[in-house]
């Protein structure tokens, strides 16, 4: 395949890796945010003072696809208060108090093995952070189900995926949690859980998607591994962003561009996941646990750290665990690249977060957000081959249709239109707006 | 930490570090070698045209920044390069009030109506320059030798001479009078700062490379005026002069590297600006041919500017099969 098509993007200078997991102790108080996905909202399914084991669902969202499990077992100490989300919407908590020791076993729901593997997979939260983290239940739901069974040899005919990548690195290049996790990954869970994949999507091909910047040795097992199993290997470099987005990756490995707009995998046929959504899938579904941890990377005025901790512990805990603190001017979920400034620290660990980025005070800068000039370096820089800067001013200035019309929603949000804009223009959160006028024109 | 005051943004929080101001810079220093040129060429009357026509720009600016309660344009550069381009389009010999009124023109009535940078569907500089050749064309018709020019500041009616374009007009045996060697070297009779066709090239090129401009619209304006001149002087070689004579004179680099390159006015697909100069380079040439001796160019460049919407349809394809949703 032709591994150097990919010219468009910006060059970014990355990160120095770091392979070192901390752990952060759990919480004893965790706050459980009830909406852990973009766009989804749980309601919360426990009363105060009700008592939970470790794993219980205690949200659901009415539509039955999300759900958000206590990591601890104890008593629910607090039900609805209000918080904002990184999105800017309203949603509300759940917190539990740890109880004692019995309650730390695993809720009795996740000890038997029950319902086919997508419907476990559907109660357990396992996230994959595409384009926009998204249960995973959720991309797979229309094609893991087989469509129909052929008579003769009772053989399920699926539709829909044939390849499985897995990313072994982070989209934004200056995180490093995913170099941490396959630098020191179990690789007979990692192919447990890649089985339970191939179980799911009947995929008959396995690609382990590697970052050119990391030194082989570090890959050296899975490789390995690979080896064995028939797994193909592939190397990109993270530093040419967003080498590592769903659709690119797809594109270049076997060289089918996808509807990207819907997320229509079946009509590519390749389901891009991460090396961690490889691990979490396995808890699910072998370990019949939900999954209740994360590791993120924390980048702040004292350096980059991966840690792994508990969904629900509070941001203040866990940069106390890396020795971070001090005056921050802006506090990032996510990496710097893709991730939303949040207004406070006062706010728990949700699933759908990749890593916290501190600025300190002083770093901050603001950006002008001035008139679109023409100059083109978006358009030349759009990963997706769009015109930004045109799509950027019908979204200012209401003109929702034309927008759709010249395919807003093909558009990833990667930030390379930002990153290159001479004018300073906030153009994510204008294709973001825009995309949502749009659909809720569309719903309407 | 709960009430530190904190910058709620979206992303990327991080850019690449490109702002208007440094593009405008960009501009302007490119811009340099060739007004150097023409300094050196004319003498004081280019530095008193670019000094009259960058104050009257900024003055404008100001004044229109004060009614609309805006930045305005001064802060980025725009309206110095603005200036910095009238003057170099206009003829060394023209009067000074004539640059002024020209960079005032190109801001109240090419810029300002159309809101901040980025709004105008032509180059306020074009817009300025097409004003007062309208208005006083005798004014802006005032070529002189390039030694003559300190003269010209004092006397009236210093006897006029032939840009390289008007000369064969007039005569097309005048060509074999020109070397081509010399023109591109810029011995030639010619605006202010467009009579140095390779200190343009020179600039533009460091444009490109900078990514301040583009290579697509300079690059096709110049293959557009450099075909059509082909294929004229295939048919009749004594009537139309060679490409190369067409490329070394009159304003064509100019108009390729500083004019085709106004971000506002040109379209930001790849294959739209390459439709931008090619078409541009083509009504340049039959301008000239039709007779025009100045503005061929800048006319050429503000006419096919106005088709820019239509030339932007030509976009990529985006990524993917594209989706419609019914
Ligand atoms: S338009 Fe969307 S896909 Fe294209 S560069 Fe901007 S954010 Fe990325
Ligand atoms: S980079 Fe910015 S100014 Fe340039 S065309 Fe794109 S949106 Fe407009």
């Amino acid at each position: 395949m032709d591994i150097s098509f990919f010219k468009r993007g910006v060059k970014l200078s990355g990160r120095v890796p770091v392979f070192d997991i901390t752990d952060v102790k759990a919480p004893d108080r965790a706050v459980l945010v009830m909406s852990q996905e973009a766009g989804i909202e749980c309601k919360p399914a426990v009363k105060v003072g009700q008592t939970v084991e470790r794993g219980a669902v205690v949200g659901e969202d009415p539509d039955g696809e999300s759900f958000v499990h206590t990591p601890i077992g104890g008593r629910v100490a607090e039900v609805g208060a209000k918080v904002i989300s990184p999105q800017g919407i309203e949603t509300r908590t759940v917190v539990v108090e740890r109880g004692d020791e019995k309650l730390q076993a695993w809720a009795p729901a996740w000890k038997d093995e029950q319902g086919d593997l997508l419907e476990r997979l559907r109660v357990s939260g396992v996230i994959t952070s595409c384009t926009q983290p998204l249960s995973l239940y959720r991309t797979l739901k229309d094609v893991a189900r087989p469509r129909s069974v052929i008579a003769a040899t009772s053989r399920e005919l699926r539709r829909g995926i044939d390849h499985i990548a897995v990313r072994l690195t982070e989209f934004d290049p200056h995180l490093s949690a995913l170099d941490a996790q396959s630098a020191q990954v179990d690789l007979q869970q990692f192919s447990d859980g890649i089985d339970e994949l191939v179980k799911l999507t009947g995929a008959r091909q396995i690609w382990l998607v590697e970052d050119k910047n990391i030194a082989k040795k570090h890959y050296e097992a899975l490789e390995k591994t690979a080896d064995d199993r028939n797994w193909e290997i592939v190397a990109f470099d993270s530093r040419r962003y967003p080498a590592f987005a769903d659709a690119l990756i797809g594109k270049r490995i076997i060289g089918r561009e996808p509807p990207v707009a819907l997320q229509n995998i079946h009509d590519s046929g390749v389901l891009v996941v991460d090396l961690s959504t490889v691990l979490d899938v396995r808890t699910a579904l072998v370990e019949n646990r939900p999954i209740t941890k994360k590791t993120i990377t924390v980048t702040g005025p004292r350096g980059t750290n991966v840690v792994r901790a508990t969904i629900g512990t509070p941001y203040a805990d866990i940069l106390a665990a890396v020795g971070e603190s001090g005056d921050y001017g802006k506090i990032i979920l996510g990496g710097p690249m893709r991730g939303r400034a949040h207004h406070s620290l006062d706010y728990p660990l949700t699933r759908d977060v990749e890593a916290i980025t501190l600025v300190a005070q002083g770093d901050v800068v603001l950006h002008e957000n001035r008139m679109c000039i023409s100059c083109g370096l978006c358009t030349m820089a759009c990963p997706m081959r769009l015109s930004p800067g045109l799509l950027s001013r019908y979204c200012e200035f209401g003109q929702w249709e034309e927008a759709d019309n010249t395919h807003l929603f093909n558009c990833i949000e990667c930030g390379v239109c930002a990153y290159v804009c001479p004018a300073g223009r906030s153009m994510v959160q204008l294709m973001v707006l825009g995309k949502t006028e749009v659909s809720s024109r569309r719903n309407a | 930490m709960r009430d530190k005051r904190l910058v709620v943004a979206t992303p990327p929080h991080l850019r690449q570090g490109r702002t208007i101001r440094r593009m405008m810079m960009a501009f302007m220093v490119a811009l340099l070698p060739a007004l150097a040129w023409g300094v050196y060429q004319y003498g004081a009357s280019v530095i008193v045209l670019l000094v009259s026509a960058c104050a009257a720009a900024v003055a404008a600016d100001a004044v229109v920044s004060k009614m609309t309660k805006t930045a305005g344009s001064a802060p980025d550069g725009h309206a110095v390069l603005t200036g910095m381009l009238i003057a170099a389009m206009l003829p060394p010999a023209a009067p000074w009030w004539v640059a002024a009124v020209a960079a005032a023109v190109a801001i109240f009535i090419g810029k300002a109506p159309f809101g901040e940078l980025g709004g105008a569907p032509i180059a306020p500089a074009v817009v300025g320059i097409l004003i007062v050749t309208l208005s006083w064309p005798e004014a802006v018709d005032n070529y002189v030798q390039p030694t003559t020019a300190a003269e010209a500041l004092k006397a009236e009616g210093v006897a006029s001479a032939e840009t390289p374009i008007g000369a064969v007009l007039i005569d097309p045996s005048d060509m074999t009078e020109y070397d081509t060697k010399e023109l591109w070297l810029g011995r030639q009779v010619g605006s202010s700062g467009t009579t140095g066709p390779l200190f343009l090239i020179l600039g533009g090129l460091a444009l490109i490379v900078a990514r301040a401009a583009r290579w697509q619209a300079p690059l096709s304006f110049i293959a557009g005026m450099g075909m059509s001149a082909v294929v004229a002087n295939g048919i009749d070689p004594t009537v139309y002069p060679s490409a190369e004579f067409h490329l070394a004179t009159g304003m064509t680099m100019f108009a390729a590297f500083f004019l085709c390159t106004d971000h506002p006015s040109t379209p930001t697909s790849p294959n739209g600006l390459i439709a931008f100069g090619l078409l541009a380079g083509i009504l340049a040439y039959l301008l000239r041919v039709a007779g025009l001796e100045f503005g061929a160019e800048p006319w050429a460049v503000a006419i096919i500017s106005l088709a820019t919407p239509i030339l932007d349809r030509l976009r990529p394809a985006p990524f993917g099969k594209v989706v419609s949703h019914a």
